[in-house]
C-alpha cells in the first residue's frame, strides 16, 4: 500500500499537471492521485511539521518521514470523509468530516460517499494529534 | 465542535482555531463560522454568519482578519469565485 502511494506521487511529479500540496525540508510534494477516478480526488489534506508530512486521503491517515523516506499509516483516525486539517506547533487538528460505518470502508469514491451518506454519523468530530507521541485525543 | 460539517475550511490564528462552512449529512448549507480557543478549550460561534454558504473553500487569517476564498456552494457544481473577509476583533 505504501509503495502505491509513493508511485502515485512520483507519477504525478513527472506529469504536466504539477500541483504542490506541501513543502517539507525544501522538497515539493505534489497533490496525490490516491483517489483516482473520483470527482473528489482533490479532497486530500496535508500539513508539514518539521521533517514530516501528514496526509489524509479520506480513508487513512498517513505520515511521510522525509529523513528516512518512509511512509506509514497511523491508526486511530480512519474513514472520515472530508475533514479539515490544520497544524499548530507539535499538534495537528482534524475538524469535522463525516464518519462512515465499517459497511462503507472505501469512501474514497464519491458514488460510495453519496450512497453511504445516509449511514453517516457525527460531523462534529474534533480530534487532536500529538506528533511527538503519535497519539490521538 | 457545535456544528456538523464536512468539506469545511479551517485555520489557526493566535491560538484560536477557526472552522467555517462545509456541508453536513443532509446537504444543509452551512453559513456558520465557529472558533475554538485552544487554551480555554471552548467552542464559540461568530454572531455574524457568512454572507454565502461555502464548502471546499480556503480560509486564511492575517492581520486580525479572516479571509474566505473560493470553494463551492453546497448543492451546486459550480465553483464559487467570491471572497470576503471578517474583522476578528468585531466578531470574537
Amino acid at each position: 500500500m505504501y509503495d502505491h502511494h509513493i508511485v502515485e506521487l512520483y507519477a504525478k511529479n513527472n506529469s504536466v499537471d504539477k500541483r504542490v500540496i506541501t513543502t517539507c525540508n525544501g522538497k515539493e510534494f505534489l497533490e496525490s492521485e490516491l483517489i483516482s477516478d473520483d470527482i473528489n480526488k482533490n479532497v486530500i489534506t496535508a500539513a508539514a511539521i518539521d521533517a514530516n508530512i501528514y496526509l489524509y486521503n479520506n480513508v487513512d491517515f498517513i505520515v511521510y518521514e522525509s529523513h528516512r523516506n518512509t511512509w506509514f499509516n497511523v491508526p486511530g483516525y480512519q474513514n472520515i470523509f472530508a475533514p479539515s486539517m490544520l497544524s499548530l506547533g507539535n499538534s495537528l487538528y482534524m475538524a469535522g468530516g463525516l464518519s462512515y460505518s465499517a459497511q462503507y470502508p472505501m469512501i474514497s469514491k464519491q458514488t460510495k460517499a453519496m450512497e453511504g451518506r445516509v449511514n453517516c454519523t457525527e460531523g462534529k468530530l474534533f480530534k487532536h494529534f500529538d506528533v511527538r507521541e503519535y497519539k490521538w485525543s | 465542535m457545535k456544528n456538523a460539517r464536512s468539506k469545511a475550511a479551517s485555520c489557526v490564528y493566535n491560538n484560536i482555531i477557526y472552522v467555517s462552512g462545509g456541508d453536513n449529512i443532509t446537504y444543509h448549507k452551512n453559513y456558520n463560522i465557529e472558533y475554538y480557543d485552544i487554551r480555554a478549550g471552548v467552542w464559540s460561534e461568530f454572531s455574524t454568519p457568512m454572507p454565502k454558504a461555502k464548502m471546499g473553500h480556503c480560509l486564511v487569517a492575517h492581520n486580525d482578519r479572516l479571509w474566505f476564498f473560493g470553494g463551492q456552494e453546497p448543492g451546486s457544481a459550480a465553483y464559487d469565485l467570491t471572497w470576503f473577509s471578517y474583522d476578528l476583533k468585531e466578531n470574537i
